[in-house]
């Protein structure tokens, strides 16, 4: 047998074979495999990825079976979105050729992006580290968001379930809260920068309080522009605050990092902007209710020391004289409730019944023509009076004994008593203000009792 | 005088209410800011008052400038849709 294979070998044909050099049977490999395949796209795995000093790059693109050389020329490489690593996914458009020098055959790449979740992620995880060190994620960025804004500017798209979302929200919570929406792509091809467009001219704008920038959810793919350089860049310089919304509870997009609140979805983002317009009512009552009641103290306060004054034995007579600068507060008191509008009254219904208690309280009208000048001298001597009262601390005393005597909690000895809610520690003055299963407090005269709602009534 | 924001408003007032509570004013200075905060509370309430809700979106016209126009919501409950 191994005879015969060596006479097969050894075998010479009569007609002379053209004998190639190294160089052109390489060469004619080429033509044809470059004839072959102009261009061609390619997907696989990158590996043994190096840079030359020159900027060029080479690697290896393989599959589970194969592998190929490739080469990426530095001006290619420069324009590209992502720097390659090995284990990278990546599709590319290359020409294959062959590197004669070598007998390699290879690729010329052209163009090549990342493939695959993998490849996206590292594009994120690239992004998201550069912007983190340039600074854009820093909590000392992080602009605050206005108590009550009253214009919302939306940046989103306008066919989408997110703008239905939001609109249902606001309208539920704040009825005055104003929404202008920058209809924008959300996805695909061109949408980061129409979104980044859109925080740019809501921008311009003098009458936009707060921005909300996002869309609902979707694949990670589909949420791709807010993880886009430019959208992160326009929500670093927007003036107005951001916040970021887009649909998907696990996920962070660079969008989220940069903005300067980040909201799990659309709706929730319209939650976190938009207070209710009941409790800014609510609050501004408060206030306002609270003012007067001060302002009411203020006057009994200064009612008594004028009356302990009058009572004083060495100073009876003009006993008249003296009530009128009390009542000039009233008067003032009443001018200026007047100036309030009805509706900021209205809910407390006592608001309205402290001014005209105010206003009964004043002493004898027969008195209100008495002259401005004497009103200013009385003024005067009751000053005086009252540093004197100053210099006998003692008697002020009394005078806050009598007055505490007034206190609320002195009814509490006539059987009456104070609810207050266990959460809130305010009084509970309505039935509207518990829920059934709310522990309140209520003071007694003697001690407190802590008890549990069982059911509320109006 | 230059329109008084909503919030600043409302800060005032509930650093009024505060200094009132505290009692340590004499009886003009209290009342001079009373005053000051019914004129914060009258200013709450007449944003508050005034304000309405707009739903509108920008486009661009002919001339490719950005305007605003109403965004149709085509919520039932809503009647003022249409201008």
């Amino acid at each position: 047998m191994t005879q015969a294979q060596s006479q097969t070998a050894g075998h010479i044909p009569e007609e002379q074979p053209h004998v190639y050099t190294v160089s052109e049977i390489t060469r004619d490999v080429r033509a044809i495999l470059e004839a072959a395949f102009e261009t061609a796209w390619i997907e696989g795995e990158i590996s043994n990825f190096r840079m030359a000093a020159s900027g060029h790059a080479y690697f290896i693109l393989k599959d589970d079976k194969a592998q190929i050389k490739c080469v990426l020329f530095r001006g290619q490489r420069v324009g590209m979105k992502f720097t390659p690593e090995d284990g990278d996914q990546v599709l590319l458009l290359g020409r294959v050729t062959v590197y004669e020098a070598r007998g390699d055959y290879q690729v010329i790449v052209e163009a090549m992006e990342p493939k695959g979740l993998g490849a996206l992620q590292k594009a994120f995880e690239q992004l998201k580290e550069r912007l983190a060190k340039e600074g854009l994620f820093d909590e000392s960025r992080k602009q605050s968001l206005p108590e009550i804004p009253w214009k919302i500017g939306v940046v989103t798209s306008p066919t989408g379930a997110a703008i239905r979302d939001m609109i249902h929200v606001i309208r539920r919570r704040n009825p005055k809260t104003s929404i202008l929406l920058y209809p924008a792509k959300v996805q695909g091809e061109g949408a980061a920068e129409e979104i980044a467009r859109g925080i740019e001219e809501l921008n311009k704008r003098k009458d936009i309080d707060v921005l909300i920038v996002g869309r609902g959810g979707g694949s990670i793919e589909d949420l791709w522009a807010f993880n886009e350089e430019v959208v992160a860049r326009a929500i670093a310089n927007s003036k107005i605050p951001v916040v970021s919304a887009v649909g998907h509870e696990i996920d962070y997009t660079i969008a989220d990092f940069v903005a300067d609140l980040r909201a799990p979805t659309p709706s929730a983002a319209a939650e976190l902007v938009v207070p209710k317009l009941n409790d800014i009512v609510q609050d501004l009552q408060y206030l306002t209710h609270q003012m007067i009641e001060r302002m009411e103290e203020d006057i009994e306060d200064y009612r008594e020391r004028l009356r302990y004054l009058i009572d004083r034995r060495f100073f009876r007579e003009p006993r008249q004289i003296l009530e009128v600068p009390t009542q000039r507060l009233d008067e003032m008191v009443q001018r200026l409730l007047r100036g309030l509008d009805q509706w900021v009254l209205v809910k407390r219904g006592n608001l309205t019944q402290v001014a005209h208690r105010l206003f009964q309280a004043s002493p004898q009208k027969k008195l209100q023509t008495l002259s401005e000048r004497r009103i200013d001298l009385v003024a005067r001597l009751v000053r005086r009076l009252e540093s004197q009262i100053k210099l006998k601390g003692e008697k002020l005393d009394g005078v806050a004994k009598r007055l505490n005597a007034l206190s609320p909690l002195n009814v509490l000895d006539r059987g009456y008593s104070i609810t207050t809610s266990t959460k809130t520690e305010k009084a509970v003055t309505s039935s509207k203000q518990v829920k059934k299963g709310d522990s309140v407090r209520i003071r007694l005269a003697q001690g407190q009792l802590d008890a549990t709602v069982d059911e509320t009534i109006e | 005088m230059a329109e008084i924001k909503f919030e600043k408003a409302m800060n005032r007032l509930e650093h009024i209410v505060e200094e009132l509570e505290k009692g340590e004013l004499d009886i003009d200075k209290s009342l001079e800011i009373f005053e000051e905060g019914i004129k914060m509370s009258r200013v709450c309430s007449k944003k508050l008052n005034e304000a309405e809700q707009k739903i509108e979106k920008l486009t661009k016209n002919q001339k490719g400038e950005l305007v605003t126009e109403l965004f149709p919501t085509g919520v039932d409950e809503d009647t003022d849709d249409e201008d």
